[in-house]
């Protein structure tokens, strides 16, 4: 394992959201550099002046939309000219479309799978001669429990999860020789837009600025894969191999 | 149920029972959650009848009946600005008064006051009348519409909404100035106080930069108002000499059960407390841990277990201080009423707000106490001879319980903060034309 000593420009794909923000505030506290990306401008600059007066950090933000993408490649280029240290990425982009309204109209599902699985894998992929030259940074992305083991109630979201676990898999095996860590966040019950409204209690959901803190300590170590919070490993080690003719039988 | 059209996801409701601080009222409400005031601003719009609180929990027991919809402003806490020379900061309601401390207190800032609960929301201290040295707020009127309002612009306004608890809109943005401190370090002098005399005489006679005290509650008779009185000054660098004394951090981790959380065991607790606390004692500790001792538990409202607490407040005034504390120990000992978290800090109000204390010097008394049967008997009575006294209490939780004339007396610009609401929010949509109707009502 690793530690960051050095100065880093930590990139946030899909910035707005709850954990890449508190993500954000974590690097910009470390005094890394930021650079902000997602959809919604406005919001962007918000946290871009609230990185400013907590720690006096700049940081820069550029339009990011993973569903454009041809788009990808400028997008890509306005990062590295920005980029003042070595590159990380931490990317907390996905949507968690239900299974019903996928299967209802055929765009979401296109919509989930291009999102979650396709965009990432294309964008990552334009930054991987950055990293053979840099030879070091971490690429952190937010995974799923649901990509380990398909849940009845939405295995397709579960399978997007699945299909960019395996590129991260394979992705990691590839950066490891030169220096560059890969960690996959199989993230479960996390206080986040995804699950809100969705549960009566919340007892059992982890804050998002917790989430964030766990994946910021180990993210940065470079470890391969972190289930936030930890006691899903177990459950997931177990359900994961367990036989299909027992799992089928399961409600979950 | 609001129209969620083109409303985006973030502002999906969730339905769930919400408790009043004490726990020991609930409701079931729709809950929001906006990540940006341009969606807070939808849902004023949209809505019919709000409430705002900072978290999921905890609300005040005046608005837990009447509202079906609640703003949670937890996610509005971006800063927009700091001025690193001036201390002027502008910054989102939903920001948290630790949040200020951890972030700004390394570079030598503050914000001025000591306040209940280090976790409080700086929209809710505003609310609730704690927080006065305001430049400027920005609040979302009930009506949907952005409005920048001062001591010198829409004054009736803001005079309503600092201690409105809500009811002239919902504050999105405030304008403070920060206090520069020398170190985050104190060097606290605490003493043990056989009475209340002894108190209020090192209150009067150290002047350090912050002071408290703590008393036993549960104390009758000749040890009535004994008790622990702190006092702390900024370690220079070079004074900083010996350990420093830091609070650990810990969850409480389920509601505390009935046999820990009864008055024996508590007064007990009190008493070891005090008994075995030295004299005099000098400690180096951080301001945080000194202000805020219990802000390292986290979840310290399962202490008082499931049935929860009162947070009562008390304002008394520098005259007869002693004999008013006194004959308010003797009634809360009296009716078992004690906690082991009761503090006195010294009180200095600005009086800006409508409702805010009148009392310009004298001293907040904190107490939480525990629920038990039949307390909000006991607390109704205690209020109103608190009030005789000539103390101050932030009556607005349970105002309804009030006669309209005897509010009248407490809040002598409560017609005018009336005027304001019923002008400011013509459809009711946060409930405040309801705060003494029922009274007059009963009279007409």
């Amino acid at each position: 394992m690793k530690k960051i000593r050095e100065k880093r420009t930590w990139l946030i794909l899909g910035s707005s959201s709850r954990i890449g923000r508190e993500f954000a505030r974590l690097a910009g506290k470390d005094g890394h550099q930021i650079i902000l990306s997602g959809r919604d401008l406005e919001d962007l600059e918000t946290i871009s002046a609230d990185l400013k007066a907590r720690y006096n950090t700049s940081a820069k933000y550029y339009k990011l939309d993973i569903l454009d993408i041809k788009r990808l490649k400028e997008f890509v280029g306005k990062v590295l000219e920005a980029a003042e240290h070595n590159i990380s990425i931490f990317c907390t982009i996905g949507i968690g479309t239900s299974n019903e309204e996928a299967m209802e109209d055929v765009n979401k599902l296109k919509d989930l799978i291009n999102t979650n699985y396709l965009g990432i894998a294309a964008l990552l992929n334009l930054f991987i001669p950055r990293f053979k030259l840099q030879e070091s940074g971490e690429i952190i992305v937010m995974g799923s429990y649901s990509g380990d083991i398909a849940l009845k109630k939405n295995y397709l979201y579960g399978s997007s999860k699945a299909g960019l676990h395996l590129y991260l898999n394979g992705l990691r095996k590839e950066l490891f020789p030169i220096g560059v860590s890969v960690t996959t966040v199989k993230g479960r019950m996390i206080d986040s837009r995804m699950h809100w409204g969705q549960t009566q209690k919340n007892f059992s959901l982890i804050k998002a600025k917790r989430a964030a803190e766990i994946v910021y300590k180990y993210g940065s170590i470079g470890i391969d894969m972190l289930y936030v919070p930890w006691y899903f490993s177990v459950t997931g080690t177990i359900l994961k191999f367990m036989p299909q003719i027992l799992l089928k039988r399961f409600k979950l | 149920m609001l129209n969620l059209e083109k409303m985006g996801e973030a502002l999906y409701p969730k339905k769930r029972a919400i408790n009043n601080h004490g726990q020991t009222q609930t409701a079931l409400m729709n809950l929001y959650r906006p990540n940006k005031i341009s969606q807070l601003q939808d849902l004023v719009i949209k809505s019919e009848d709000l409430i705002v609180m900072h978290k999921e929990s905890g609300i005040d027991s005046l608005f837990i009946q009447e509202a079906s919809n609640a703003i949670i402003t937890e996610y509005l806490d971006n800063i927009t600005n700091f001025d690193r020379y001036t201390g002027k900061i502008i910054l989102e309601s939903g920001v948290t008064l630790e949040e200020l401390f951890d972030t700004f207190l390394s570079e030598g800032y503050i914000l001025p006051g000591h306040y209940i609960d280090i976790e409080s929301s700086i929209g809710g201290l505003i609310a609730k009348g704690e927080l006065e040295q305001i430049e400027w707020l920005d609040i979302i009127t009930p009506e949907g519409l952005i409005k920048k309002i001062s001591p010198n612009k829409d004054s009736d306004i803001f005079k309503s909404t600092i201690s409105g608890y809500g009811l002239t809109g919902i504050i999105t943005k405030a304008c403070l100035n920060l206090q520069k401190v020398s170190s985050s370090i104190v060097k606290v002098n605490r003493t043990k106080c056989e009475n209340l005399s002894d108190i209020f005489k090192l209150f009067e006679e150290k002047k350090g930069d912050y002071r408290y005290a703590w008393i036993d509650t549960f104390a009758t008779g000749v040890n009535l108002g004994r008790g622990l009185f702190y006092s702390a000054k900024h370690s220079s660098s070079e004074s900083l000499e010996g350990k420093l004394i830091s609070i650990p951090r810990f969850k409480i981790p389920f509601h505390m059960p009935k046999i820990i959380t009864n008055p024996a065991v508590l007064s007990r607790i009190s008493e070891l407390k005090y008994k075995y606390s030295k004299d005099i004692k000098e400690y180096q500790t951080s301001l945080k841990d000194f202000l805020y001792p219990f802000s390292q538990i986290q979840r310290k409202d399962k202490l008082y277990g499931r049935q929860g607490y009162y947070s009562l407040t008390i304002v008394i005034p520098e005259k007869d201080k002693v004999k008013i504390l006194t004959e308010i120990l003797e009634i809360i000992s009296s009716n078992f009423i004690s906690s082991i978290n009761s503090r006195i800090v010294p009180s200095k109000s600005e009086c800006i707000g409508y409702l805010t204390s009148p009392i310009k010097e004298g001293y907040k008394v904190l107490i939480d106490v525990p629920y038990q049967l039949g307390i909000e008997e006991i607390l109704s009575e205690l209020e109103e001879k608190i009030l005789k006294m000539g103390c101050f209490l932030p009556l607005i939780n349970n105002i309804q319980n009030f006669e309209t004339d005897f509010i009248k007396k407490i809040y002598k610009n409560i017609d005018k903060f009336m005027s304001i609401i019923k002008e400011i929010d013509p459809k009711n949509k946060m409930g405040g034309h309801k705060l003494i109707q029922g009274n007059e009502d009963e009279k007409n």
